[in-house]
């Protein structure tokens, strides 16, 4: 099974729930989060499935699997490239 | 520039308790009248004044803040605040309401407090989680574009870290880093942070180091060593008054409020809740002519020490804001107060103002 966590040195800033802003003080790079990036974040945080975080997805865009799916692998792909997510195997 | 900036102490309430704060916490919390502060805004046009700057107290925790912002935006000034951040989040979503674009347009940047270059260090001398909270309001503010401004108060638990702060702000990417030395206040004696006369020398030397090393904007406030005794600053020069959370113009406010002294001391200079600015500004300038013509005196007489170099010890000094140092006699600086503070005491009655 995969997991994902965030590491401690990111600082979260969560803006109304619909935008987020993240400091990676390892090398205090700022990135910002939109609205999906932020469910798809909250969800890691929640230490939530992959699948799980992709039901989430559907149910609160009412977008089909593929899309979700597609949406969900494509940002945490690009959160761990920037380190900003860990990938555990269990 | 005189008048260029006003600064106001919107309130004394604060959501911290820092170590080194200098403000009077025994005083029952209370802030400005938004109608005062409208009414020294609406007399300040006369001056052709074009900031205002706000501090505490935690300024944010005003209880009518949004509104203090309306008002300065009302008449045309630009404004900026120095926080804690603690709150920030919910000060974030004022400045930001989109039926308010006045309020972002005219703040000019934010002044952020920070204290050590590490979580333990800054968290010890203001509680914990107050590290965090900063790094939350620098990465909104950085991200959406706001200047920010870092303030540091040096003291002995984080003098090992005047550089890391500074390499720590530069890579956050802030616009400008301010170090200032501590005013020394019982509680700083009790917490043993308070340095010694060559400690304050050895910090502005490595600051003057490190503005040369590095491309962040680096300065070291109001209250370092002074070369010439007769050294105008920025109270004696009437740039920025300085009123006070019971809506009074202090002589200046890096003594306002001071813990442990007289609230109702020679600094305070007049009630703009009974007086006119106008009134008032006469009242400070007869206060800084008097000011001057004391330090002249022990300049003929050869009576300033080593330690009156230290611009706001000396004003400390002279308003009789540090004499419970007695209580610390082996401290060097309590030393030179126990020494001087009968001859470097304010001594000329000012107008208006209660008998020295």
């Amino acid at each position: 099974m995969i997991t994902y966590s965030i590491p401690e040195d990111i600082i979260v800033t969560d803006l109304d729930n619909n935008e987020a802003i993240l400091l990676d003080m390892r090398n205090k790079r700022y990135y910002s989060l939109n609205e999906t990036g932020l469910v798809i974040f909250k969800g890691i945080e929640a230490n939530l499935s992959q699948d799980k975080i992709i039901e989430t997805i559907m149910t609160v865009y009412e977008v089909d699997k593929e899309k979700a799916d597609s949406s969900v692998n494509g940002i945490i792909q690009k959160l761990l490239s920037l380190n900003i997510v860990e990938k555990h195997e269990t | 520039m005189s008048f260029y900036e006003m600064s106001f102490e919107l309130t004394n309430k604060c959501n911290l308790n820092c170590l080194h704060c200098l403000r009077d916490k025994s005083d029952m919390r209370s802030s400005i009248s938004t109608g005062l502060f409208d009414s020294i805004l609406k007399q300040a046009k006369a001056y052709s004044l074009q900031h205002v700057a706000f501090t505490g107290g935690e300024p944010t925790l005003h209880p009518q803040f949004d509104r203090i912002v309306d008002t300065v935006v009302a008449y045309d000034y630009t404004y900026h605040f120095v926080t804690n951040a603690w709150n920030f989040l919910s000060v974030w979503k004022m400045l930001n309401d989109p039926a308010h674009p006045g309020r972002m347009h005219k703040l000019s940047g934010i002044s952020i407090s920070l204290d050590g270059a590490n979580e333990t260090t800054h968290d010890f001398i203001r509680g914990k989680g107050s590290f965090k909270k900063i790094l939350q309001a620098i990465s909104i503010l950085r991200v959406k574009g706001v200047d920010i401004s870092v303030q540091i108060t040096v003291n002995k638990k984080n003098f090992g870290e005047i550089e890391q702060m500074a390499m720590l702000a530069s890579e956050l990417g802030l616009k400008r880093l301010f170090y200032a030395h501590l005013e020394p206040t019982t509680l700083a004696f009790a917490q043993d942070l308070v340095l010694s006369p060559q400690q304050y020398r050895e910090a502005e030397a490595r600051v003057e180091k490190l503005k040369k090393a590095m491309k962040i904007e680096i300065n070291f406030s109001l209250g370092h060593h002074e070369q010439l005794p007769f050294f105008q600053c920025r109270a004696l020069t009437m740039y920025s008054p300085n009123i006070d959370y019971k809506g009074r113009l202090s002589f200046c406010c890096q003594i306002s409020g001071y813990r442990d002294a007289d609230d109702e001391g020679l600094d305070v200079v007049a009630d703009l809740n009974t007086v006119s600015l106008f009134d008032a500004h006469k009242a400070w300038a007869d206060a800084i002519h008097t000011f001057n013509l004391d330090k002249i005196e022990l300049i003929k007489n050869n009576q300033l020490t080593e330690l009156d170099a230290f611009s706001c010890y000396y004003c400390s000094k002279y308003f009789g804001k540090i004499d419970w140092m007695e209580k610390f006699p082996d401290n060097p600086w309590a030393q030179d107060v126990l020494k001087t503070r009968h001859t470097h005491r304010m001594k000329r009655h000012v107008p208006g103002r209660k008998k020295p």
